[in-house]
């Protein structure tokens, strides 16, 4: 089934650059310019998740967020802001948004947050014991790493890293989408740390195997997974 | 209010002021009593005197020296304590009766008034007297006089009671020097604390006016109109930096977004190279923008409503793992020194940040060097929040100029920083009420920020209209 998107955003570049992007990963969006026609739209519920921008004409992004939240309509909100203060996100956050991107941004980390939001909105994450992909395995309770066999010695750190990977297989994950996953901190770390934590991870993982597992996405971030 | 304080403090002043106008006072109103007493206590003895003299005069004219004599021994057998001086001196220059074995040396034969110091028959001591010496006719001569004894005794009990007065005067002065001291620190104390409230982030803090349109209470109307209109402007600095970044990220957006689906679509190698070098370009305006805006807004104070408590120590192990593998890979050990616990009430993103970008710097410009320490130190009331690197560090003249907005120092250059990464770290520090500093770590640069280690309130929740 063709999940749908609810596109709420008045600046026509952006909103046509998103539309047709997500047209082209293969989601139906509905596009509205303004706050009162996003709203009329949201209230029919039927949406897998909602792109807001909070800067409407007419009414403002977070009035249309209280709004749909107090009619008790429970779809994933991504809030696009051009405030680019650290408070507008926790605002964001607080008001009953899922997650929160400022602009501008590049188009693979709405996507990768659109579809980790649909994701998580849809299964419940029940308790899982061991999470795998490929050949990779991976014990949360022992916390062993194993691939195709031998054990794969990790710190905690590189740990927590591929769990997360491993938790989102088959998506791709920016690297703000990391920084903010494992280490829970939504500052722009400036230069390239994280890419140097996935590269001594990739070592581990793939080093001596045919597949590699764990992907860099040009222009987004990385994957871990198996397709090609 | 403590007298204890340092004696410069101006409690203490009003206090000396107060105990110095009170011994004044007390010491000019016994001083105005003794000489009054005095006044009376002369006059008293002169009335005493002249009563004797006409008495003894009259018995004299009457009846002649038998008679005055009579009078004087009479007089001075009932004389009782009211210690009468008394001598009739014939013209022979003996004395004929009275109570002196001599005439007092020097003395003449009319004499108004005159006090000295003689002895009386049969007493032990000479005694102060006031004298008075009339021609009685024939040639003789009468002394009458009396004994001032009680005016000496009177001196000796203004003098215990100008000391005793003034003891407690002392205790006095102390207490209404206290008590004033009191009333005004009181008004003054809760406009202090207002203000320091409202540099805290309390921006609705205000002085309570108590109606009596003295100094202070318009003091406290002053205060409150100027409180009133830094919060206008504050308000209006949030939206416009607002506005600003929503006008000014727009645009950015919207090259951004023009960019990606360029290099979606070609499949030119050059295109997509010059389109990469675009995009990173149209990144580092808005990473300068995004950091610009942020030093206005912190600058301005706003953003505390968003300080939590958190572990501090933990912030900088987490950092350190974050770096760790980067510093590891440009051939620097990261270190951090930190106790097991550090509870902090701070803006977590903003300190992060900041963090993090003094980590970049180090890793940046600590060229040459080996270790870059992260510490935290709780000492004095600060918690000390340190990045030490072993590089060539800063020299002292250029330190004030790495701090300033868009100030980069030569070395600095060919990195291409914007030169707001270190002024962005001195503003969150001035937004949590503490200070950053440059300094020397021999070798090396020591990055420092001093934070209060415990809020004074709980972090106040601003209401601003969005």
């Amino acid at each position: 089934m063709t999940l749908k998107i609810l596109l709420v955003e008045d600046d026509k570049t952006v909103a046509d650059f998103i539309a047709k992007g997500l047209a082209e990963a293969g989601l139906q969006v509905d596009h509205a310019a303004n706050g009162r026609d996003g709203l009329y739209l949201a209230t029919d519920g039927s949406y897998d998740a909602i792109v807001l921008d909070r800067m409407l004409p007419g009414m403002d992004g977070m009035a249309v967020l209280g709004a749909i939240r107090a009619a008790k309509i429970e779809t994933p909100v991504i809030i696009l802001s051009a405030l680019g203060a650290v408070d507008a996100r926790v605002e964001g956050l607080d008001a009953g948004a899922d997650d929160y991107l400022t602009k501008p941004f590049g188009f693979a980390e709405l996507l990768a947050r659109i579809r980790l939001l649909i994701r998580r909105g849809k299964n419940e994450p029940a308790p899982q014991t061991k999470l795998v992909c490929g050949d990779l395995e991976m014990d949360l309770l022992s916390r062993r790493v194993r691939r195709a066999g031998p054990a794969v010695e990790l710190q905690p750190r590189e740990f927590r890293l591929l769990e997360f990977l491993m938790r989102h297989k088959d998506q791709v994950v920016t690297r703000t989408m990391l920084l903010e996953g494992v280490w829970e901190y939504h500052f722009d770390p400036g230069t390239n740390v994280i890419d140097v934590h996935v590269s001594r991870l990739r070592k581990k993982i793939d080093d001596g195997f045919g597949v590699p597992l764990l992907k860099t996405v040009r222009g987004a971030g990385y994957m871990l997974g198996t397709a090609d | 209010m403590n007298l204890l304080r340092p004696l410069g403090s101006t409690t203490a002043k009003i206090a000396m002021a107060f105990l110095v106008a009170q011994i004044v006072a007390v010491g000019v109103a016994l001083m105005l009593m003794y000489g009054f007493t005095e006044r009376t206590i002369t006059a008293d003895a002169q009335n005493f005197v002249s009563e004797l003299d006409s008495d003894v005069s009259d018995e004299f004219e009457r009846g002649g020296l038998a008679a005055a004599t009579v009078a004087i021994e009479d007089r001075l057998a009932n004389d009782g304590p009211r210690n009468a001086v008394i001598i009739l001196r014939a013209p022979n220059g003996s004395l004929a009766v009275g109570n002196l074995d001599a005439w007092p040396t020097g003395l003449g034969d009319s004499v108004g008034w005159q006090e000295r110091v003689i002895r009386t028959t049969g007493s032990a001591q000479a005694a102060m007297s006031g004298l008075h010496t009339a021609k009685l006719g024939g040639g003789y001569v009468l002394l009458s006089g009396q004994i001032l004894e009680s005016e000496e005794r009177l001196g000796t009990i203004i003098e215990s009671s100008l000391i005793t007065a003034s003891l407690a005067g002392l205790v006095v002065a102390g207490f209404s020097a206290w008590l004033f001291a009191w009333f005004i620190g009181r008004r003054v104390n809760h406009i202090a604390n207002v203000a320091s409230e409202f540099s805290a982030g309390e921006l609705a803090a205000r002085v309570s006016p108590d109606g009596s349109g003295d100094a202070f209470d318009r003091l406290g109307h002053a205060i409150n109109a100027m409180l009133e209109r830094v919060q206008v402007l504050l308000t209006e600095l949030r939206l416009v930096t607002d506005a600003l970044a929503h006008d000014l990220r727009s645009p950015i957006a919207r090259l951004k977004a023009t960019i990606d689906r360029a290099s979606m679509t070609t499949r030119d190698g050059t295109a997509i190279a010059a389109l990469g070098s675009v995009s990173d370009e149209a990144d580092r305006l808005l990473r300068m923008l995004t950091t610009a805006l942020q030093i206005s807004r912190n600058e301005a104070g706003i953003g505390r409503e968003q300080f939590t408590r958190f572990d501090g120590a933990e912030m900088l192990r987490d950092l350190a793992e974050v770096y760790g593998p980067l510093a590891e890979d440009q051939g620097f050990a990261l270190e951090v020194a930190v106790p097991a616990h550090a509870t902090i009430d701070a803006h977590r993103e903003l300190l992060g940040q900041s963090l993090a970008n003094l980590i970049d710097n180090a890793l940046k410009y600590a060229v040459g060097g080996s270790t870059i320490a992260l510490s935290l130190v709780q000492r004095e009331g600060a918690l000390e929040l340190a990045v030490a690197d072993d590089g060539p560090g800063i020299a002292e003249d250029d330190r004030a100029l790495a701090l300033r907005r868009f100030g980069r120092l030569e070395a600095a250059r060919p990195q291409g920083g914007a030169g707001l990464g270190l002024s962005l770290v001195a503003t969150v520090a001035h937004l949590h009420g503490g200070t950053f500093a440059l300094e020397d770590n021999a070798p090396g640069l020591r990055a420092v920020m001093r934070l209060p280690s415990v809020t004074p309130q709980t972090p106040p929740v601003l209401a601003l209209p969005q």
